[in-house]
């Protein structure tokens, strides 16, 4: 194994300092979201769990044995709650994120029933990260920026002196640093978040949900007007999800709903 | 601790304080005081049988430094006055901002309170009594450690760093990938170390500073003791 090159591949190579930077941005404009993992067929996995309870001795795979038309009828039942919870359970996401300040992240995380794994500040140089504001925030004066641009020089002044190591500098890092993050949370835990819009935190974690959401539609339109609860009235977000007739599911779900693999 | 204006950094675990709220046969509670930010985003990362709560950091403009980087204060007044002026002028900003997370140093002073199964803290002390560890953590963990064993609960006798159960350096071996993500300090030298790859020449944490500062007695390990180290 040649270790010096794995570090310089994944950029945990001391020798190799990335360049001192430190652009201001604002979380809309530096939030990245991508889903990288999903069920094979998420709804496959709720109308097999909604539908377990019934059979008989043998307990066929009801998959196989009904139309597309009875599977969207059992499907609503599960987006509109009529359901026991655990089918929405079975579906897991896992999602990565840039580009949100470090509290936000640690905020996230208090979430029940989500799993993170992140990139560290002791284990990485941060000489070139960037300086995330919240949403809603007023205009950034110089004297701002300038603070945080000295506080990249003490940063840096660590890493220089003597053994000074990046775990020491992060005694300079603000918590509005750049933090990038994969998390894992099933669609339950996602679909039960409340937010309150007068708590910055929050209304800034609700801003990262609708790109999640966003993300989660482009794979699963179905899964993704079901997740609008998290905006919009939950009544009328279910009472859409009941009206919908199986040729008016996108291809991309009907797909799915033929697979029967 | 040094105050300059109305700015005040603490050198690392002098002032670390640990309260015993609860102590039964399910397991500990207890808060911790006086330690950075950093600290808890460490620490709160324990999932299995702990929950943290009333996790507060100061309005006041208090810090706590890495005893190295403390200590480079004192030997180069550029470099302190150079903090000093910077941290009052971050103070200025974040006392007129009505959001003030995106201001808030990872040293900035904190405390919160821990409930924590018995099993789950023997796991946690496996690996925060090791030197690997950064100092907050480490402080803090053989400061818990010290005060249940002074209150005589024997379950706390068996906390160890899991190197000494496996009686070898287990921070600096080559599976797994540290080598290529985690091994960033020199191991300790509490047991022999397999690899000298570490990216800083010193140990995270100074097992002499944590004694002196916490005021306790770290115990050798065998292989410290068998050749005299």
């Amino acid at each position: 194994m040649n270790i010096e090159e794995l570090r310089e591949a994944t950029g945990t190579c001391p020798s190799i300092s990335p360049k001192k930077r430190t652009k201001i941005l604002e979380l809309k404009d530096s939030l990245e979201v991508f889903l990288i993992d999903y069920p094979y067929n998420p709804y496959r996995s709720m109308f097999s769990t909604a539908t377990a309870t019934w059979g008989d001795n043998e307990y066929k795979d009801k998959w196989f044995l009904i139309s597309e038309e009875n599977k969207l009828e059992v499907l609503k039942a599960v987006l509109t709650h009529n359901t026991l919870p655990q089918t929405r359970e079975m579906i897991n996401f896992v999602c990565r994120v840039r580009g949100v300040p470090r509290w936000l992240f640690d905020y996230h995380t208090q979430i029940k029933f989500t799993t993170f794994m992140s990139i560290g500040c002791r284990d990485n140089n941060k000489l070139d990260a960037d300086i995330i504001y919240e949403n809603q925030s007023q205009n950034i004066s110089n004297k701002e920026t300038k603070i945080f641009f000295k506080l990249k020089d003490l940063y840096e002044e660590v890493i220089k002196k003597g053994q000074g190591s990046w775990q020491s500098a992060r005694v300079f890092l603000p918590q509005g640093y750049q933090h990038s993050y994969y998390f894992g949370q099933n669609l339950l835990s996602m679909a039960n978040m409340k937010f309150d819009t007068n708590d910055l935190r929050s209304y800034n974690l609700q801003f990262v949900y609708s790109k999640i959401i966003q993300e989660i539609n482009k794979k699963f339109p179905l899964i993704g007007l079901y997740l609008t609860i998290l905006h919009n009235n939950k009544d009328i977000v279910f009472n859409e999800i009941r009206e919908i007739k199986y040729k008016d599911l996108s291809e991309l779900d009907k797909e799915l709903f033929e697979k029967n693999d | 601790m040094i105050r300059i204006s109305n700015i005040t950094i603490l050198r690392g675990c002098v002032n670390l304080i640990v309260d015993i709220a609860h102590v039964d046969k399910s397991g500990v509670e207890y808060t911790v005081s006086n330690l950075p930010i950093c600290c808890f985003d460490q620490h709160s990362r324990a999932r299995m049988g702990v929950e943290f709560y009333d996790y507060k950091v100061t309005d006041y403009p208090k810090y706590v430094f890495y005893t190295h980087v403390y200590d480079m204060m004192f030997k180069d007044i550029n470099f302190a006055n150079h903090i000093f002026s910077t941290l009052e002028k971050l103070e200025t900003i974040r006392e007129k901002a009505s959001f003030k997370d995106t201001y808030n140093l990872m040293s900035r002073m904190c405390s919160y309170r821990v409930k924590q199964t018995w099993e789950s803290l023997k796991g946690q002390m496996s690996r925060r009594l090791k030197f690997c560890e950064e100092e907050f953590i480490v402080g803090l963990h053989f400061k818990l450690r010290d005060i249940l064993v002074k209150e005589g609960w024997e379950e706390a006798e068996d906390f160890k760093p899991f190197c000494d159960v496996i009686k070898k350096c287990d921070y600096s071996q080559a599976d797994y990938l540290s080598n290529m993500f985690g091994c960033l300090f020199a191991s300790c030298g509490r047991w022999p170390a397999e690899s000298d790859y570490a990216s800083f020449n010193e140990s995270c944490s100074n097992v002499v500073e944590i004694e002196k500062q916490l005021n306790i007695r770290i115990e050798k390990s065998e292989y410290e003791i068998e050749n005299k180290i």
